[in-house]
């Protein structure tokens, strides 16, 4: 979706038609799916996205006109995700149990190898909140340690800080989980 | 960390320090400077040679879920938001009018039905306990409601 239809569907939201709202559904679903997936486990995903979704419209008033969709989305989604996991953390078996089933998802086309997404999916999900919403946002979504600075309200030294530490953790459950993929990793892309 | 954390110019840092820098290094966010001093560092530590090698494999596994592309069913997702969007109106102007409604019916009851003395006593106590009991019922409903809009904002999720 270019920028300008972008824009004038946001405008038409503004003024109350609801209809416009979904091409902006149908060109971002995907992208909150797969984010969601990654926070808060594949099963749920859907569910954190649309409710990013209807949050997001319900808020639309505030989004500052011209300003592109699904970073505001994201802000959104993943402060859905925080209360989400919060409001399952009474029973954090649960959430593990959760994040670790496959879900209902069907993986379409993917540069990527499935079974390394599937281990690093369940990896993840054995990584506190925090660091994986470090590890997310930095692998997943791509920011730069400005970003992660200002998003977390973290200082930018303190982001490298605890990325290694996260990192860490994340390589420890992956070599816990099965201790050839990062070297299997390694020969493939050699 | 910063550069200044690395310790004076000229001087190498240790393998710690190295370490957290390396996500620095392997994410391409290190100053000219920094990078440097880290290269250098890797050019006489294999262990840090080791560990960079391992944290950029992570990299990539953990880069791997960029490429997911999850088959979602967009119309149906559509459907569910829009249902959601046009549920929530349809509550906010169901209660309002259940709000006009209910305060006219208890000004007409009090008016008229409450005080007419044609109306046997039994009867307006009847109706006048009936009624209050409904309205308890209503406002404990409606207290329930927001305090677990507060609270639980996934209650009503099917899982």
């Amino acid at each position: 979706m270019d920028g300008a239809s972008e824009q004038r569907y946001l405008d038409d939201c503004r003024r109350g038609r609801t209809v416009a709202f979904r091409p902006l559904v149908d060109a971002y679903f995907g992208q909150a799916v797969r984010l969601a997936g990654a926070l808060v486990g594949q099963r749920d995903a859907e569910d954190v996205a649309q409710e990013a979704f209807v949050a997001a419209y319900g808020a639309i008033a505030t989004h500052e006109p011209g300003r592109p969709f699904y970073p505001w989305l994201r802000g959104i989604l993943v402060n859905r995700a925080k209360v989400f996991i919060r409001s399952r953390n009474r029973s954090r078996a649960r959430v593990e149990a959760a994040a670790q089933r496959p879900g209902n998802w069907t993986v379409g086309a993917t540069t990527a190898d499935p079974r390394l997404q599937d281990l690093m999916h369940r990896a993840l999900a054995g990584v506190e909140h925090d660091d994986r919403l470090l590890l997310v946002l930095k692998h997943v979504e791509g920011y730069t340690y400005d970003e992660l600075s200002v998003h977390l309200g973290i200082p930018r030294g303190t982001v490298m800080s605890r990325l290694y530490r996260a990192r860490q953790r994340l390589r420890a459950i992956v070599q816990e989980l099965d201790p050839t993929v990062i070297q299997q990793q390694g020969r493939a892309d050699a | 960390m910063t550069a200044d954390q690395l310790g004076p110019a000229g001087t190498a840092p240790t393998c710690a320090d190295a370490r957290v820098l390396l996500m620095g290094f392997i994410d391409g966010e290190l100053s000219a400077d920094e990078a440097r001093r880290i290269e250098d560092h890797l050019a006489v530590c294999p262990a840090c040679r080791g560990e960079l090698a391992t944290y950029q494999q992570l990299g990539l596994a953990a880069g791997s879920l960029a490429k997911e592309e999850p088959v979602v069913n967009t119309g149906l997702a559509w459907e569910r938001i829009y249902d959601r969007i046009a549920r929530g109106a349809g509550w906010l102007l169901l209660w309002v009018g259940m709000t006009l409604m209910a305060g006219w019916g208890l000004w007409v009851l009090g008016a008229e039905f409450l005080v007419d003395p044609e109306v046997p006593v039994v009867m307006r106590l009847g109706v006048g306990t009936f009624t209050l009991g409904s309205l308890l019922l209503l406002i404990n409903f409606l207290r329930e409601r927001i305090y677990r809009r507060k609270t639980e904002r996934y209650d009503e999720v099917v899982r």
